[in-house]
């Protein structure tokens, strides 16, 4: 069916165990989105992936119904399993906890591109080299 | 007296390419979800060829630029509650004194002035856009339940009546329309939308005790509850969604009435021929539907097609009529138009 946008957002929730609590509440119910069903709809389909944040979008229609679609992982979470640490730096410009090559953003780019607005792999990469140096993981020339 | 939980809400707004790295921080420090508005998301969604989402038009030029972020942090005795910010904020504490368990308390303020600090030092690295942070406290709600409150019976055609499940105990049926139980979901029609209620309104003139319907594209499957609680002798519900066909299920299930729903398109149709088929989908795939869906229909046998927006009313009556239908009925609600062919 035609279905007419009026809504939408994302939501970064644990996966397998959402509540009407924040964010889901507050986020849903401003679009009179069905919450109870929401949630349950949710948990069914991360079941196999708890203990990790999945990124949803939820898009909700005229009619008050809605869809919800996972996305990839966020960049952060990528470079930090590319790099092998638990957090990046609290003091960025100073403090380096850890070394990637480029080419390592580049292959987080390419998982990237679905959801991405860059035009092309290489400016998608430019940017996740910049998120990773703002974590202070320092970017290398390959 | 009912424990009141609380959460601080931080809305931050941000630049695209900064919003995850500020995220991860959130979440880090013990955000317990984030909520984010960015219309690159739904620009990816409109702009998907296979899509059935649309959206009106200047509906993406009227959404911010900037990302607006959310986060909530449990909020007690005025008092909001962090973790892991021993690296990203200089905390004139000592920490360690701090059960870990529920987490280092902070005050609101104190915790945005934090914040401020440490996104400012991703701007020498991304954009960060203007960066504006401010924070309120959000109450427990019933959050579960607020949102029926504006979600009533309501008539949908002459002999029909949508009813929300959770009503159907409080308060009967006193009005003698045939009932039928539904509430919003995550597949397409509720029956308030103008392209699903003009089909409810042809099915209610159309369909007799000998119909056999195809519901091709049946979303939440509310038209193919109606054909049948209207008496059709078989009904069957395709959609090429298998989520959509799931909800159907379940719906036709709470409406105790025979239904075959099954995911698919129309070469996936169970039988050879139908006597009449409802289509809500959109103008450019009822195009496309017009050569082959001859085929299906028995002799006298008609079509309700819906979801045309009325720029595309011509392209899809010229479409069917250069296959040989007849325009058998017509009618149109604010902007839409639903058209029966008859061949």
């Amino acid at each position: 069916m035609a279905k007419k946008v009026t809504g939408y957002i994302k939501l970064q929730i644990p996966a397998g165990k959402a509540t009407p609590a924040p964010p889901v509440g507050p986020a849903l119910g401003q679009h009179s989105v069905n919450i109870a069903q929401f949630v349950k709809e949710f948990n069914e389909r991360t079941a196999k992936d708890v203990g990790l944040v999945i990124p949803v979008v939820i898009t909700v229609y005229a009619d008050r119904t809605y869809t919800f679609i996972t996305k990839t992982p966020p960049v952060p979470v990528l470079l930090k399993k590319a790099a092998n640490i638990e957090s990046g730096s609290g003091k960025p410009n100073r403090d380096k906890v850890a070394k990637l090559p480029f080419s390592e953003c580049r292959k987080i780019a390419e998982i990237k591109m679905p959801d991405s607005n860059a035009s092309d792999v290489e400016s998608c990469a430019r940017m996740v080299a910049g998120t990773a140096r703002s974590m202070g993981i320092a970017i290398i020339d390959d | 007296m009912v424990f009141d939980m609380q959460w601080e809400e931080y809305t931050i707004i941000t630049d695209h390419d900064a919003s995850e790295v500020i995220c991860e921080l959130l979440a880090q420090w013990g955000a317990v979800g984030l909520a984010v508005t960015d219309k690159e998301d739904i620009r990816l969604i409109l702009e998907d060829p296979n899509s059935l989402s649309y959206a009106d038009e200047g509906f993406l030029e009227s959404q911010e630029d900037e990302v607006t972020v959310r986060a909530y942090f449990p909020r007690l005795n005025d008092m909001v509650f962090v973790r892991n910010v021993e690296d990203d904020f200089e905390l004139n504490f000592d920490s360690r004194l701090y059960d870990y368990n529920s987490g280092i308390p902070m005050e609101p303020e104190s915790l945005m002035q934090k914040m401020s600090d440490r996104f400012s030092k991703i701007s020498e690295f991304l954009p960060v856009g203007s960066l504006q942070i401010s924070h309120i406290t959000v109450h427990q709600e019933d959050w579960e339940n607020n949102w029926k409150q504006d979600y009533k019976r309501f008539v949908l055609s002459e002999r029909i009546a949508v009813c929300p499940t959770w009503e159907r105990n409080i308060s009967p049926n006193e009005t003698g329309m045939i009932e039928i139980y539904l509430d919003p979901g995550s597949a397409f029609g509720t029956g308030t939308h103008e392209t699903t209620m003009m089909c409810a309104r042809f099915l209610d003139r159309l369909v007799t005790q000998d119909s056999c319907v195809l519901d091709l594209g049946c979303g939440s499957g509310i038209l193919s509850i109606v054909a049948s609680k209207l008496g059709a002798s078989q009904v069957e519900a395709i959609d090429i969604d298998p989520q959509a066909v799931v909800v159907a299920d379940q719906n036709v299930r709470d409406n105790n009435v025979t239904v075959n729903c099954h995911s698919g398109e129309l070469k996936d149709a169970h039988r050879q021929k139908y006597s009449l088929v409802v289509a809500n989908i959109i103008a450019d795939v009822l195009v496309d539907l017009s050569t082959v869906i001859g085929d299906y229909l028995e002799d006298g046998g008609k079509i309700i097609v819906s979801g045309i927006i009325s720029g595309k009313r011509q392209l899809v009556l010229d479409a069917f009529l250069a296959n040989q239908f007849t325009v058998y009925d017509e009618t149109e609600l604010n902007d839409w138009h639903a058209i029966v062919f008859a061949r």
